[in-house]
């Protein structure tokens, strides 16, 4: 038994949190496609809105559908429940508004993805909650940014786009000495690759646009819970041990324990800011998560052989990739990403930013777009793209130089990728 | 609210309204390594029907100080001080496995006091295996997996939860690891070194409900004779599909049977 659980991860990929439906028989997960749900009377309404029993409401709050793919995310991540939201970004929003309001600070790291960056540089001050970041290999540098009103530590497992592995045990416990909690946005590792609630994180984020639908056709965000953080005992967290009016005076610790705060995520922060996600993108979701762990296997095996091909060639000045054991953290990848280091990498051209261009211009099998973990091979250039608002000295604290093109890599023949690669690599050095 | 017991404060939820003596009283009791929490789909509900809730941690759990003890009828003679501090005039008494002995110790003790008894994941004699004892002496992660594994039903291990976004089996685990050292153990030892004279459940008078789960694999259904023949006034229900937590397993199903058993009909 390595869990609580009776099933292994495979199976719970595939069943976690759902039964087949005893009326029709369907097997698949339905979309329940509707808004609402008929109360079975006046009284049961009341209970329901005052949260003494538990159920399906209103479609902002809670849907069937979408309840299945949190049931079997929290499953595949060792949590004791999830929400699913809208996009990643708003995962990321809801896990922010539920810990803290104004007059308070997030200690994060400095290699984020940049719609992450932007929310915690520019959005975030404005309504009272200021960011200190720190380079995810200034270990000590985590521990002397913590302030008073410090309520959150923030990271990445690979940072994006500079791959830097984000030590989640150390961290952790720096984290916790501090009555912190520790969030991981484990977007880039999925699940199959990594569990950071087993190493120490106390909420994981996920943008399931990624690897986890794997198809690229739905946007979708997930917070899970780890159910392991002491918020009763930490001050700081007002809003899950305190009583909450918004409920006639709930104290979500008090009543939910280990759930405390996915329960106030979702019947305070759906129900306010609502950026649910849609039963129809769920179920687009959940066939992604039914094949997690073949598409991650064929994904880390292609962009390990990827990495290999690109360190030989001439055309490349250096390449990232935290499996290859020139990359800095190759040491702590493989400790706590034994199964492989995922499908992002990124090199650097030679000839720079037009050398980069024409790159892309010339693969044919990639595609130039600002998404990574679809199963098919995508390829950007941040400098110019995801990243242009940066100043270069937050380009370059964040590791991105402007030769760099980050490739993301799909699930098709390695030897097709390997061909589109090398013809556009040599096309790109022509003048 | 904290009640202070032999100089230690016992916690107690009340469902989210003030207690009031005066009011009937509704006592729930959890059972071995879990605390107040399991009882949230139930305990809310009942306060705002007019009970006084009191969802109690038991010394050492939750947020109860003191040490846990290893002996059911030592337990149920702090629970009746609590009442009895409480001034409690009458009460309902809903206990769940090793809670669910308690109470029965319970309503012997406050006879006067328990009007209704409501029994959960209980049978008799109520066996430990020594693989779990001697895994829970050692606080090892296999105590918690062990019974996360075996307490919930096949069904629950599947999900499809009442409560929206919730993984069960998850969230039991992390509720039996948040016990403090050795906690779970003495739950255990106080389970297994229970021996009741069968012959003394005829002492419990009032109106009793045994609530069983088809696929209880910790109590299971088939060792509750001793209770079906000896309780005088016990009706039972059994809950198909459903393992040994079924406050949490199937809450609609246990709310409702309490309701309706205490004479609230619609739940
Ligand atoms: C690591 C990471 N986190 C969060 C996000 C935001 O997710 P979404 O686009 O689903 O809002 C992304 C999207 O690119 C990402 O790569």
């Amino acid at each position: 038994m390595s869990g609580p659980d009776k099933f292994n991860f495979n199976t719970l990929s595939l069943h976690a949190g759902h039964r087949p439906d005893p009326l029709t028989g369907a097997r698949a997960v339905p979309i329940y496609q509707t808004t609402s749900y008929v109360f079975q009377g006046v009284e049961h309404a009341a209970s329901l809105y005052n949260l003494e029993r538990s159920g399906h409401i209103y479609s902002r709050i809670s849907n069937p559908t979408v309840s299945v793919l949190e049931e079997r995310l929290a499953a595949l991540e060792g949590g004791v429940g999830s929400v699913c939201t809208a996009s990643g970004q708003s995962a990321f929003h809801l896990a922010i508004a539920t810990l803290m309001g104004s007059d308070s600070h997030i200690v994060a790291s400095s290699a984020l993805y940049g719609g992450t960056h932007y929310m915690l540089k520019y959005t975030l001050p404005r309504f009272g909650i200021n960011t200190t970041y720190v380079h995810p290999r200034d270990i000590n540098g985590f521990k002397s940014a913590i302030q008073s009103n410090t309520k959150l530590i923030y990271g990445e497992t690979i940072g994006n786009p500079g791959l830097e592995v984000f030590d989640i045990p150390t961290i952790s416990e720096i984290a916790h000495s501090n009555s912190l909690p520790l969030m991981i946005d484990s977007t880039f590792t999925t699940p199959y690759l990594s569990k950071p609630l087993d190493l120490g994180a106390d909420i994981i984020m996920h943008s399931v646009t990624k690897f986890l639908g794997g198809h690229g056709i739905a946007i979708g965000g997930a917070l899970i819970d780890g159910g392991k953080f002491d918020w009763g005992s930490a001050e700081n967290f007002t809003t899950l041990n305190q009583p909450y009016e918004g409920y006639d005076g709930l104290n979500f610790y008090e009543e939910f324990g280990p759930t405390a705060f996915i329960m106030r995520a979702r019947s305070e922060g759906l129900r306010d800011f609502g950026a649910c996600m849609s039963p129809s993108n769920a179920f687009y979701i959940i066939q992604g998560v039914e094949t997690l762990s073949v598409r991650m296997k064929q994904h880390c095996e292609n962009a390990y052989n990827v990495a290999e091909f690109l360190e030989t060639n001439e055309n490349v000045s250096w390449v990232s990739y935290p499996s290859l054991e020139s990359h800095k953290d190759y040491k702590l990848a493989k400790k706590i990403l034994p199964k492989g280091s995922g499908a992002i990498l990124t090199f650097g051209i030679k000839g720079g930013k037009e050398a980069g261009k024409k790159f892309i211009e010339k693969l044919n099998l990639f595609s130039h777009l600002a998404n990574i973990g679809d199963a098919k091979s995508l390829v950007i250039h941040p400098a110019s793209t995801t990243h242009q608002q940066m100043t270069p000295e937050m380009l370059k604290s964040a590791g991105i130089g402007e030769d760099l093109v980050r490739l993301s890599i799909g699930i098709e023949d390695y030897d097709d990728l390997i061909q589109d690669l090398k013809q556009a690599l040599r096309a790109s050095q022509r003048v | 609210m904290y009640i202070s017991i032999n100089n230690e404060n016992i916690f107690a939820s009340n469902g989210g309204k003030d207690f009031d003596s005066e009011k009937k009283c509704i006592i729930f009791i959890h059972g071995a390594g879990m605390d107040h929490t399991i009882w949230s789909q139930q305990s809310r509900y009942f306060a705002n029907k007019g009970y006084s809730v009191i969802a109690l941690d038991l010394m050492g759990h939750g947020q109860s100080l003191g040490r846990a003890s290893d002996d059911v009828k030592f337990i149920a003679k702090t629970v009746s001080k609590v009442i009895n501090q409480l001034k409690i005039k009458e009460a309902v008494v809903v206990g769940h496995s090793l809670g669910a002995l308690i109470s029965i110790e319970l309503a012997k003790i406050d006879n006067k006091i328990v009007s209704e008894l409501v029994l959960l994941g209980v049978c008799m004699p109520m066996r430990v295996s020594d693989e779990l004892l001697s895994n829970a002496k050692n606080n090892s992660q296999d105590a918690f997996r062990f019974i996360t594994m075996w307490g919930h039903s096949n069904f629950s291990h599947l999900g499809q939860n009442i409560v929206p976004g919730v993984w069960l089996t998850g969230t039991s685990m992390k509720l039996l690891e948040s016990s403090a050292k050795g906690v779970l153990f003495s739950d255990l030892i106080a389970v297994k070194n229970y021996d009741e004279n069968n012959e003394l459940l005829q002492n419990i008078l009032c109106p009793t409900l045994l609530i069983c789960g088809s696929e209880d694999m910790m109590t299971p259904i088939k060792n509750i004779e001793a209770l079906d023949n000896n309780i005088n006034k016990l009706s039972k229900i059994v809950i198909p599909n459903c393992g040994h937590m079924m406050m949490l397993e199937e809450p609609d199903i246990v709310r409702s049977e309490i309701a309706s058993f205490l004479g609230y009909h619609k739940a």
